[in-house]
Formats: structure tokens, C-alpha cells, sequence
């Protein structure tokens, strides 16, 4: 099993290796040159030289790869074209906000998710199923800042119940959360769906019926457990697609995070802060899937045998 | 319709033949069972049937925008501005005086131009990767498979964002930033297919019958992938429709005034609290579309897939 967890431990970091490459490339190697843009069309060829050689741009493609390893090496992403502070610094202090809404809209995510997906498993076939079902596809066929501006539409605009936007009060996180959990439990639902309707064709449900259970504890107990095991796989995607979400959410509502961090980053053409966000998401990404592939071997038993 | 009639009535009385029939279908039930099967079947294709409908609106909108609309969409007029809907302009008209539904019908253009070659080169290349990797095996499946898992530690979103914030603004690095999201799933699920395709017996007698891997390649192994490849190809389209639209809507490689649903959508949300018809239609628009195509897929899969089919 520690061979497993080893294993596993170096197979992330060659991928986290890779998507720091990945990152730098496409922002440093592409064409585009950051020190015109920052300038301005009307920048002198002299301001643009001496820009260059202060950001350090007018470097080969491969000294500014070797020069950003070497930083992240000591815990230095990079300085902030705009502000010159440190990227990391930037990144951190946006960080929590970010953490925060995602894993409360997982929460929320994955309980409408799986409760949808039972239900709607639980009465598969009928009217009531096929109003989830289309409840889902809706869901799962909106854009995230559509849902968004729907949602402050209704609950601010019309109703008046909740701020529009703005962080600091549970109040005001309530709509982000319900668009990002709403838009998550979309596919959870259809996954939990999928898992017990095919569940309760498999082999042991005709065993566990023969041998006299209860219908409802086969259900709720034994075919429910064993369709949890996609879900959980899922959850690592999950968190994926909401942290990504998470840019669109949290420029939409005005909140703090580092997704807005980045689209502010992005309409500055503060390319050291957009690198430095995106990598602090991909690297979180890979530890969460790391730790879900790893959760497996305490919850699923054909795992921990192996 | 009558040379069919006349055509029964000259094999024989048309009693008998009723009797005939009757007689069957109470002996073996085959007739009155495949009628209920065939519209139990046409139930179930509805969704699809619709999403064709709707589909076409679009398809007819992005080809002849002008037919749909007698409006312009850069029709700016300062006595218009923000007019809720009714008879003259159905959709509204926004901040800027232009009328929403033409707006919406010429954005159809080039939501299903990007959606379109983007799923070209995202279904193109993530095919010709998986499938190459998954017929080969050995290291160059090891190399390409590791590379699709580095693609995939960027979330598809931040990905095509990160691509486009390098690339100059235009419609052409929308489409190849939406693109490049769309091939390491892609690839992935092909190199399954091709990995399974390649330990079946005809592949071997192909190999022993002297067929080079290039006409195995393309003779038996790509057409065993058609059909998920097609299947992918529509969810693909959804999800680049709503990523297209999501870096448009976060002010991403939009570079003129071509109406655009997800720029509309950020354009106009600042007068959420006096317009709700300029933010409600155009991500309708969005939705509608995206549905249809969601349904198309799952029928399609229904139809490609039956081993799934039958499953559920």
C-alpha cells in the first residue's frame, strides 16, 4: 500500500512539473509581447527596450523558464508587472475566499447531487424522475454566469431578498453558492442516477433479494453505496470545474478570490499573476485528485486488496 | 396512396387478408407488440425530434440572419434605448437602443462558427491522439497518456482562458484556445476505444494478411471508433458553446462590435436592475441551444451505443 501512495505521489508531481510548463509556455512563448501591451500603442521603441529588460522579458524563451523553475524552487512565483509586489503574496492573500466558496458549493453540490440522483433513481421511469432528469439537463446546459445573473434577477432585483454582490456576510455568499452548487450537482445527479439504475440489475441485489431483505435496505443501503464509488471519483473533477467556475462567479458577484484576481490579471496583462493563479488552481487540482484516487484504497475493498 | 390499395385488392379479398392478420396477431402477438414498441420509441425520440427543431431555428439564424430579422443588430438608436419587449422589438431593446433578437439571432453565427471548428480541431486531434496511442501500446501510448493527464490538471476553463489571454483577440484564437480544452478528453476516451479494438481478432488476421499498421489504422480501427467519436462530437459542441461564451462574457477575444452572446450578456448585465429582457434572451439563447444539442447527443448515443442503451 505505501508502494501505492508513493507511486502515486511521484506520477502528481511529474504532472504538477508538466503543468508548470505547460502554464509558462503558452503565456511566454505565444506570440504577444508583454511589454508593448503594458506600454501602450503610443510607448517610444526606447520605452518599450527598457521595459522589456526591467520585467525581463528580453531574455530567451529558455533562460526565463530556467529563471521561473529556479523561483518556484525558493517559493518565488514571480513579481507583479503592476504592482511589483511579489506574486505569491498576491496569490495568497486571495487564496481562503477561493477555498471557501468552492468547497461550501461542493458541499452543496454533492448533497442536491446524490439526493437528486436517488430520488430520481428511486422513481425511475416516472413522471417524477423525468422532472429531475430535465431539471438536470437544465442545469447542465446553462452557463455559469447565466444561472448567476438569474439567480440575481429573482432573489435581489425582484424579491429583494439578498444583497447583489459584494463578500463579508453570509448573506451575500448565498447566491454565489447556489449557482456554483446548482451547476455542480448537475452531473452528480445523473452520474448517482446512472450507478443505481444499473446497480439494481447486478447479480447481488438478486441475492441480497432472496435472501429475504428488505427492499428498501437493498436500496438505500447496498446498491446506494456501491454507486457512491463513481461519485467519489467524480469529486476530484468537481472541484475542478468549480474552482474554474469560481473565476466566472466571483467576477460576476464582485467577490474576492483569486478568480477575479486572475480576470483583473488578465485585463492588466499582469502575466506573472495570471501564471502565478492558475498554477496555485491546476497544482490544487491535481492534490485533490490525488487524494480522492488515494481515498479509494480506504473505501473501495478490491482496491486495498490489490 | 390508391395504386396500394388497388395493388391488395388485386392479391385478393381484403377480408381475408384482414383475417389473416388478425389471426396472427392473436396467435403470436408479434404485430400488436411492435406497434406499442414504435410508440413507446417515438416517445422516447420526441426530445430529439424537438431539439432537430430548435436546432434548425439556429442553423437558419447563423446562415440567414437577415430572413429572421428585418432589424440590424448594430442599429443604435438614442430614442430606443432599453424598451422592454413588445410589439415592434420582441426581445426588447438594450442600453445601447439595438433591438435583443436581432442581436440574438446574428449572435447564433458566431456562437456555432466557434463551437463548430472548435470541435474540429478538439475531436480531429484528440482522436488522432488516442487512437494512435491506444493501437500502438508500449511507450508512445506511456508518453502520449501522461501528456493527456497534464492537460487535464489545468481545469478546461482556466486552460482556454490561459490561451487566450496569450493570443491576440480574434474569433480565429477563440476557436483554437476552445479547441486545444477539447482534445485530452477526447483522446482519452478514444485511446479506450482503440485499445479495445486492437485485441480483437481481425485486427490480428488483418496483421498476418500483410496490411501495414497505416491501412489497419484506417481500414479497421477508425471505423470501429465512428460512432463514439460522433457521439463525443455533439457533447463536445455543448461544452464549447459554454466555454466560448464564458471567456467572451469575461471580456476574452472578442475584438469587434459581431454580435456575441456571452459579450452581450456582460455588456448588458450592469442594467440587470432596470432591463432584465437584455440579460434574460440572449443567455436563453445559450441554453436553448446547448439543450438541444445535449439531447441530439444522448439520442444519438442511444442509437451508436445500444450495449449503454439497454443498460439504463
Amino acid at each position: 500500500m505505501i508502494a501505492r501512495v508513493i507511486q502515486r505521489l511521484l506520477a502528481s508531481l511529474l504532472v504538477v512539473f508538466g503543468a508548470v510548463t505547460a502554464v509558462f509556455l503558452i503565456l511566454n512563448w505565444l506570440p504577444g509581447n508583454a511589454a508593448e501591451s503594458i506600454a501602450g500603442e503610443e510607448a517610444s521603441e526606447q520605452t518599450i527596450v527598457a521595459l522589456s529588460a526591467r520585467l525581463g522579458t528580453d531574455r530567451g524563451l529558455w533562460e526565463q523558464y530556467h529563471r521561473y523553475l529556479a523561483g518556484l524552487v525558493h517559493g518565488d512565483l514571480g513579481r507583479s508587472y503592476v504592482t511589483g509586489e511579489p506574486v505569491l503574496r498576491h496569490v495568497a492573500s486571495q487564496w481562503p475566499a477561493t477555498l471557501q466558496l468552492t468547497l461550501v458549493s461542493s458541499l452543496v453540490a454533492v448533497t442536491l447531487g446524490t439526493g437528486l440522483g436517488v430520488l430520481s433513481a428511486r422513481f425511475a421511469g416516472r413522471w417524477f424522475d423525468q422532472l429531475i432528469q430535465a431539471t438536470v439537463l437544465l442545469f447542465a446546459s446553462m452557463p455559469t454566469f447565466w444561472l448567476g445573473i438569474l439567480l440575481m434577477l429573482v432573489f435581489s432585483v425582484q424579491l429583494g431578498w439578498l444583497p447583489v454582490i459584494g463578500n463579508g456576510s453570509v448573506a451575500q455568499a448565498i447566491l454565489p453558492v447556489a449557482c456554483l452548487g446548482l451547476i455542480g450537482s448537475a452531473p452528480l445527479a445523473r452520474l448517482m442516477r446512472e450507478g443505481m439504475v444499473d446497480g439494481l440489475n447486478d447479480p447481488y441485489v438478486t441475492t441480497l433479494r432472496a435472501k429475504g431483505l428488505l427492499p428498501a435496505r437493498v436500496f438505500y443501503v447496498h446498491v446506494l453505496r456501491n454507486a457512491l464509488i463513481p461519485v467519489i471519483t467524480y469529486l476530484g473533477v468537481l472541484v475542478g470545474e468549480l474552482l474554474s467556475n469560481a473565476v466566472v462567479v466571483e467576477t460576476l458577484f464582485a467577490r474576492q478570490g483569486i478568480g477575479r484576481l486572475t480576470v483583473e490579471a488578465i485585463g492588466q496583462k499582469d502575466l506573472p499573476v495570471v501564471q502565478g493563479s492558475i498554477l496555485f488552481i491546476a497544482v490544487s487540482f491535481v492534490l485533490i485528485n490525488l487524494l480522492v484516487d488515494l481515498s479509494y484504497t480506504v473505501i473501495d475493498p478490491r482496491v486495498r486488496a490489490q | 396512396m390508391k395504386s396500394l390499395e388497388q395493388a391488395t385488392v388485386d392479391h385478393g379479398p381484403p377480408e381475408i387478408t384482414r383475417g389473416a392478420a388478425a389471426t396472427l396477431a392473436h396467435t403470436r402477438r408479434v404485430p400488436a407488440r411492435s406497434t406499442v414498441r414504435s410508440r413507446i420509441h417515438a416517445i422516447k425520440e420526441l426530445p430529439a425530434v424537438l431539439s432537430i427543431g430548435v436546432l434548425s431555428f439556429f442553423l437558419a439564424s447563423a446562415l440567414f440572419p437577415q430572413l429572421m430579422t428585418h432589424w440590424l443588430p448594430t442599429n443604435m438608436a438614442a430614442n430606443s434605448i432599453l424598451l422592454p419587449p413588445g410589439g415592434a422589438h420582441w426581445f426588447g431593446t438594450d442600453q445601447f437602443g439595438r433591438d435583443v433578437y436581432s442581436l440574438v439571432v446574428y449572435g447564433a453565427r458566431q456562437s456555432m462558427l466557434i463551437a463548430g471548428f472548435s470541435v474540429l480541431i478538439g475531436c480531429g486531434g484528440g482522436s488522432l491522439l488516442g487512437i494512435i496511442a491506444g493501437y500502438a501500446g508500449g511507450w508512445i501510448d506511456k508518453i502520449a497518456m501522461r501528456l493527456v493527464d497534464i492537460w487535464l490538471a489545468i481545469p478546461s476553463v482556466l486552460l482556454a482562458l490561459a490561451i487566450a489571454t496569450a493570443l491576440p483577440p480574434s474569433r480565429r484564437n477563440l476557436i483554437i484556445a476552445v479547441g486545444f480544452t477539447l482534445i485530452p478528453r477526447q483522446a482519452r476516451i478514444l485511446r479506450g476505444q482503440a485499445l479495445a479494438v486492437r485485441s480483437r481478432p481481425f485486427i490480428e488476421a488483418a496483421r498476418a494478411a500483410g496490411a501495414s499498421h497505416w491501412a489497419i489504422l484506417r481500414g479497421h480501427v477508425l471505423p470501429h471508433c465512428f460512432a463514439q467519436i460522433f457521439v463525443l462530437a455533439t457533447i463536445n459542441i455543448a461544452l464549447s458553446i459554454l466555454i466560448a461564451a464564458t471567456l467572451t462574457f469575461l471580456g476574452l477575444g472578442q475584438h469587434d462590435d459581431r454580435p456575441d452572446w456571452g459579450y452581450l450578456l456582460s455588456q448588458s448585465r450592469s442594467y440587470l436592475g432596470i432591463a432584465w429582457w437584455s440579460v434574460t434572451f440572449p443567455g436563453l439563447a445559450i441554453t436553448t441551444l446547448v439543450i438541444s444539442v445535449n439531447l441530439l447527443g444522448d439520442a444519438l448515443q442511444r442509437r451508436l451505443d445500444p450495449r449503454r442503451a439497454t443498460a439504463r
